[in-house]
């Protein structure tokens, strides 16, 4: 036998193995699109793995790419820490900031202004971006950014006369929203279901409310929990139980 | 038969059973993840109906990730008929998940963007399916 017979005897012995195997999943198998129409048992199964290798470095990528997110509670040198939610859990993070390398910045509304590392201060809501290093982000880029708190609950108790909501989320918390002028109000239209703007009378106890407040600038001498509301949308009692 | 040829055909052997056994783990780990998600679909209720609800489910986008465009797109699955109404710091939006399925495009701000989902189902009597993550938009511009 020469190595020409030797080769094809190989090749066979693969594909006794392989079209078994790919004929009892091939049922199972999504189709994908770059999968031609023509496409054998085998090159499906090859591209399968494929997409599968493919989808698993991208997800590594992103993974590498992940946001640490919290508020700064020591600056010392060249080391931030700082205190983050995750969930239910706290965590602190150490971040290191590299004086050539890491590049700091202010986010003001759609522009980002570069910012020196001597601007950052104690209290500062900042987003990293780095590679974790021996319990250490090693900073590429570092955001500071306000923080939002974006919720739902029910409307518990309207003050007509001080122009606060009393709002209990459906996860137990109270919050009081301080309705500003400055406030954008709205409400869903039960009939149409369109967003329209409403005056504040509109609203009443009972009623789901979805809000935004700050919590970078909750609004002067307030109590916790309590905000200038950003924006509020009303969800009326008779749509949420139809 | 000589020698090489049974090297040969015992190389073709291995590398096919390897091959297999990739392809049916793979094939294995896909399945259990949809009946993993096919479970979750009875375990959720509606207040004091006790009709099974389907759940809320956001399978994109994920949560924490970075992004470098000011849009993303917002897949998941919900109880057919739902009403949705999707919150961020800047724009609130809504839409209704006729066969269950959604998919919203949401503009996002630069930073951090709080992307609030409920669902309010239909006939449940007012009970709220709720989500939230956070996506954040970065770019140095």
């Amino acid at each position: 036998m020469n190595k020409k017979q030797s080769l094809l005897i190989s090749v066979v012995a693969v594909c006794l193995c392989v079209v078994p195997a790919v004929i009892a999943i091939s049922p199972t198998l999504e189709p994908t699109k770059s999968a031609s129409i023509s496409a054998t048992p085998e090159e499906k199964g090859a591209q399968h793995l494929l997409d599968t290798l493919k989808s698993q470095a991208e997800a590594l990528q992103k993974k590498d790419q992940r946001a640490y997110v919290g508020i700064v509670s020591k600056i010392k040198d060249s080391i931030v820490t700082i205190n983050a939610t995750e969930g239910v859990d706290e965590k602190t993070y150490s971040i290191k900031i590299d004086d050539t390398l890491t590049h700091l910045y202010r986010i003001a509304g759609t522009k980002t202004n570069e910012i020196k590392k001597g601007d950052l201060k104690e209290g500062d809501y900042i987003i990293v971006t780095g590679q974790m290093l021996d319990n250490t982000v090693e900073a590429n880029d570092v955001y500071i950014d306000e923080q939002f708190l974006v919720k739902t609950g029910r409307i518990s108790e309207i003050s007509k006369t001080d122009y606060y909501l009393k709002v209990i989320t459906y996860d137990k918390d109270e919050y009081t929203l301080d309705i500003q002028n400055s406030t954008r109000q709205f409400m869903l239209n039960v009939k149409t279901k369109e967003i329209e703007s409403i005056g504040f009378s509109k609203m009443k106890e009972g009623d789901s409310v979805h809000f935004v407040v700050s919590k970078t600038n909750p609004g002067t001498s307030k109590e916790k929990n309590r905000y200038d509301a950003i924006r509020v949308l009303v969800i009326p009692q008779e749509f949420s139980v139809q | 038969m000589k020698k090489e040829t049974g090297v040969a055909i015992s190389m073709g052997i291995i590398f096919g059973l390897v091959f297999s056994f990739v392809v049916i783990l793979n094939t294995q780990k896909n399945q259990t993840v949809t009946q993993k998600q096919q479970t979750q679909k009875k375990v959720v209720t509606g207040a004091g109906t006790g009709v099974a609800i389907e759940p809320l489910i956001v399978s994109a986008p994920t949560d924490g990730v970075v992004l470098d465009t000011n849009k993303v797109s917002l897949k998941g699955t919900t109880e057919k008929g739902s009403f949705l109404v999707v919150q961020t710091q800047t724009k609130d939006l809504t839409a209704t998940a006729e066969n269950g399925a959604f998919t919203i495009d949401v503009p996002l701000s630069l930073g951090e963007n709080v992307i609030h989902i409920s669902s309010y189902p239909k006939g449940t009597g007012g009970k709220v399916q709720e989500k939230e993550l956070k996506v954040y938009y970065l770019t140095a511009n």
